[in-house]
């Protein structure tokens, strides 16, 4: 039907078919000069990609997040990162839940913190995050106040050296 | 779709557009690098050294190290039955201010075959001591047993 149709010549000949040398098709069966790029492998390649970025998955709902002013120290006996609030020393400076605060304000700030998890169902735990060559008189303030505010367990964030198990 | 023979053959093959794929999964890759972790954090427990404990508990067999600013480790048992004499009160020395983490290892594995019924340590930092010092302290004892490790504040 196509053959008489007075819409012959406005129809897109197919630049695949126009290719083929045993049995040319599209407009007058010439050969186009049209690039054809075969985009399944490629399709193939990026989903792959795609499954395995999503099976790696996002943060894991810790908040715990590499930092690139802090280098945390290693450990193989490190266990699996729970929940908890997390405080950050990082150059001299202390951050509750990404929010700067003074040394003074540390014990405050850290009670607060621990008045909104419900202790029926979680367990307080303070998430020390800080680099491995600070000293420990910078954690000093964070361990004194946490013992203060009740905190009964503390975690310090750390990679896992060789032969851990997450 | 009727197939005939001879000259009106009806084509079955059809052309799919993967332009429109390519683009979604160019988007998804892109947003899925953007929110991938690739550095996995694992965390370290430790108990606070303060409080927490009623008075007619009974203090279980524990270890106390204490960090000192020129590399050197004092170690001490306490309440340790049967501690071996050797053990009981160590002082490790390290060398240009640095730690000797041999030494402490050797002392480690020794303490865990001679008294396995230690499994409380306590760890009491110089203000010098360095964070990953600590960590590293605490990791070796955690690998040989010992589980329930505290920090003691200054």
């Amino acid at each position: 039907m196509l053959h008489t149709s007075p819409l012959k010549r406005q129809t897109m000949g197919s630049p695949l078919g126009g290719q083929s040398v045993l049995k040319p098709r599209g407009w007058k069966a010439n050969r186009q000069m049209i690039f054809t790029l075969a985009l399944t492998s490629l399709i193939d390649a990026f989903s792959i990609l795609v499954i395995f970025l999503l099976i790696n998955g996002p943060d894991n709902g810790t908040g715990v997040q590499a930092n690139k002013n802090i280098v945390l120290p290693e450990a193989t006996s490190a266990s699996k990162m729970e929940v908890g609030t997390i405080i950050r020393i990082e150059q001299g400076r202390y951050f509750v839940d990404n929010r700067e605060v003074l040394v003074s304000e540390l014990t405050q700030r850290l009670f607060e913190a621990q008045k909104k998890i419900n202790k029926k169902t979680e367990v307080p735990r303070l998430i020390i995050q800080a680099d491995r060559k600070s000293d420990y008189s910078l954690l000093n303030p964070v361990i004194m106040a946490a013992a203060q505010t009740g905190y009964q367990q503390f975690k310090f964030a750390v990679l896992p050296g060789a032969g851990a198990k997450l | 779709m009727q197939i005939q023979s001879g000259k009106n053959k009806k084509d079955m093959n059809f052309e799919l557009n993967l332009i429109p794929v390519f683009d979604i999964l160019s988007a998804c890759i892109c947003f899925l690098l953007m929110t991938a972790v690739w550095i996995q954090i694992g965390s370290m427990d430790v108990s606070q050294a303060l409080g927490g404990q009623s008075s007619d508990a009974k203090n279980p067999p524990s270890v106390l190290v204490y960090l000192n600013p020129k590399g050197e480790i004092q170690i001490s048992l306490k309440d340790v039955t049967m501690a071996p004499t050797n053990l009981s009160k160590v002082s490790v020395h390290g060398q240009n201010g640095e730690i000797s983490w041999k030494l402490i290892d050797t002392y480690i594995v020794s303490l865990h075959k001679s008294a396995p019924q230690v499994k409380t340590a306590l760890i009491m930092p110089g203000s010098k001591s360095q964070y990953e010092d600590i960590v590293r302290l605490m990791d070796k004892f955690k690998v040989h047993g010992v589980s329930d490790i505290g920090i003691s504040p200054l």
